[in-house]
């Protein structure tokens, strides 16, 4: 059976053109991941500023066209929905920005977009049973209607704003979500949760999430898979829970290395690997992007980028420390994220701290 | 809170909008009394001596073809707003289309509606009208001389609003609107046409000016509906006997006065409806 959304190599490049060719971003590098329908997963994207996660979100929804490769909902391009398709993409993949204020047309109520979906997809019978849907919604994550229903985007704080978008995501019942760092932007008091809302909605109502994020701490509390994106390109991938505990690559070490800890005796670790990000050359695709700033680098990563090692069944890890594992195809991700069921004894939600 | 003290809060927090109100009403206050007492007969030659001065008789005096003055002013004030409002509804009506049509779709479409609009805008209208104007003279009702005007105030209407259309449909709202099943005729006057209501509005205010001007224009040169009493084309006449040299104070004076009294109420509203629904300013509750 086709994924439910596949992205197969694609690459998006920013810029370029007749008269400025040598100003192009590559923001995305052949990359290649797949969201299967079930069993319903949460899947985080790590990575720095730069790292390309809001571009694949916005290729991943169709909002941004790769320059090379294709997106596939059910095995059908994204660009080659019909009028039918397209309705059940929207019906199946729901979206939540980063930003809980651009995302409001400030002419309306809050409630202008609730309602359109429902009137949109026929949602409900009634204009009763449509007020009942939305209430019961709110209250899903955690608002109280009476206070929020009836009022303008600016009247509403920022974390109710972000939880109103939770539930028009919800409203359609989609099988997969996929949230832009939907917290960044909410105080930190309220990122909990939020955050709360989205694992219920992964429980509840077995809805897969792409957790896109910066913040490798809310990655851990969320996810059950991780992607770790550098430059464009996942470097590592696998259970949450062991690549934030035991990270493989050289810059997931590095990541993990960076989240401050709250202890006075413990010095932040920061040694020379960590470089500003806009001091490193632009590389090629024929060295490991990571080369630079790699404490272990080798001649090999000079000339080769590195394929996916596969050191565990539901692991993987772009470096060439590994090159005694088998290679993964790249397209072959979605399978190392997919299968929870295959290592008994693992499953991380039972043993995490929240 | 009923709609009438609603409104008066409205109008109390909008003091220009207020003012160009209350000019136009008190203008249409004039007119409904002028029609119910003098009417508009007398606005026609020789229905007068000519060449009186204002006085009790005749209240703003009379003109060389014995027009009695006060009746003019109260048929031309509707006919000016009529091309006014005629030439610029049409013009914006236009100029919205291709606007929208160019900054949203964007593409081959947009570069063709931009080009198209880049070409005419520098080309001095008043000079295409006089040329359309005099070739069609004939068959110039105030209705035709709007629609002359509208063909050429389109362009500036379609290039302001393409670049409002372009700077607000990448917000995120626009993007949530797809989400959630709009199709883009919704998203068009759904989610975008809301937010340029003030701007529309202001633009067709200002639009309707313009037109005024240049029918104004074209009047004063002779170009109008010869058989019509227009501000314009008692302007016209009003050259055409010399009134200036004669000293015929009350044949010029008071169409200009009228046409003063327009824009500024025009151009208060234009610029009061700028301030308005911005939601931002909207206090809660």
């Amino acid at each position: 059976m086709a994924a439910l959304l596949e992205a197969r190599h694609v690459t998006k490049i920013f810029g370029g053109g007749l008269l400025h060719k040598k100003n192009v971003t590559v923001a995305l590098t052949e990359f290649s991941l797949a969201v299967h329908a079930e069993p319903p997963s949460i899947t985080a994207i790590v990575g720095e500023s730069g790292s390309g996660k809001t571009t694949l979100a916005r290729t991943l929804l169709g909002l941004a066209t790769p320059t090379h490769g294709e997106v596939r909902y059910r095995g059908t391009d994204l660009r080659r929905l019909s009028r039918a398709q397209r309705r059940n993409f929207l019906r199946e993949v729901q979206v939540i920005f980063q930003d809980p204020f651009e995302v409001y047309n400030p002419f309306y109520k809050i409630d202008h977009v609730l309602e359109t979906p429902i009137k949109k997809f026929r949602l409900a019978a009634s204009r009763r049973a449509a007020r009942e849907l939305i209430e019961g919604t709110l209250r899903g994550v955690g608002l109280r209607p009476e206070e929020t229903l009836g009022r303008y985007p600016h009247q509403l704080s920022g974390g109710q704003r972000q939880r109103i978008m939770v539930a028009r995501a919800v409203l359609l019942r989609p099988r997969l979500i996929i949230a832009d760092e939907p917290v960044s932007m909410v105080d930190a008091s309220l990122r909990a949760t939020i955050l709360d809302s989205l694992r219920q909605l992964n429980q509840v109502f077995g809805i897969s999430l792409i957790y896109i994020t910066h913040d490798l701490t809310t990655a851990y509390q969320i996810g059950d898979n991780i992607v770790v994106m550098y430059r464009g390109a996942a470097v590592e991938a696998g259970d949450v829970e062991h690549v934030v505990k035991d990270p493989l690559h050289p810059y997931s070490q590095l990541l993990v290395g960076s989240v401050p800890l709250p202890d006075p005796e413990h010095t932040w670790q920061r040694d020379a690997t960590m470089v500003d990000p806009a001091d490193v050359p632009v590389v090629g695709l024929n060295s490991c992007r990571f080369a630079d700033r790699c404490p272990y680098v080798m001649q090999v990563c000079h000339t080769a980028l590195p394929p996916l090692f596969q050191t565990e069944p539901r692991r993987v890890a772009a470096c060439y420390r590994y090159n005694d594992a088998p290679i993964l195809k790249s397209q072959d991700l979605g399978q190392v994220l997919t299968a929870p069921a295959a290592l008994p004894g693992l499953e991380p939600q039972t043993t995490r701290g929240r | 809170m009923s709609r009438i003290t609603q409104l008066l809060r409205f109008l109390r927090h909008n003091p220009r909008i207020t003012t160009g109100f209350a000019i136009l009403g008190c203008m249409l206050l004039l007119w409904v009394v002028g029609m119910a007492t003098i009417g508009t007969s007398k606005a026609v030659p020789l229905s007068g001596p000519p060449d009186l001065e204002p006085s009790a008789r005749y209240l703003l005096g009379t003109d060389s073809a014995g027009r009695q003055l006060l009746p003019v002013i109260i048929a031309g004030m509707p006919l000016t707003l009529e091309v006014g409002l005629l030439a610029g509804g049409v013009g914006l009506l236009i100029g919205a289309l291709l606007g929208f049509t160019a900054g949203y779709f964007g593409g081959p479409l947009d570069t063709l509606i931009r080009t198209a609009a880049d070409v005419m805008l520098p080309i001095p209208a008043l000079a295409v009208l006089v040329v359309i104007a005099s070739t069609i003279h004939t068959l110039l009702s105030v209705e035709v001389m709007a629609l002359v005007v509208a063909s050429l105030a389109w362009m500036y209407p379609t290039r302001t609003i393409r670049s409002q259309v372009l700077s607000i449909r990448t917000r995120a709202y626009v993007e949530v609107g797809r989400f959630s099943g709009e199709s883009h005729l919704d998203i068009i006057f759904g989610e975008l046409v809301p937010n340029l209501l003030p701007f529309l509005a202001a633009s067709f205010v200002g639009a309707v000016g313009a037109g005024i001007l240049a029918a104004i224009g074209l009047e004063a040169l002779g170009l109008g509906p010869q058989d019509k009493p227009t501000l314009g084309m008692t302007i016209f006449w009003a050259i055409y006997y010399g009134a200036t040299l004669r000293g015929m104070w009350w044949w010029w004076g008071p169409p200009i006065v009228v046409l003063i009294l327009l824009f500024m109420a025009l151009f208060s509203i234009a610029q009061g409806l700028d301030r308005y629904t911005n939601p931002r300013l909207r206090r809660a509750g």
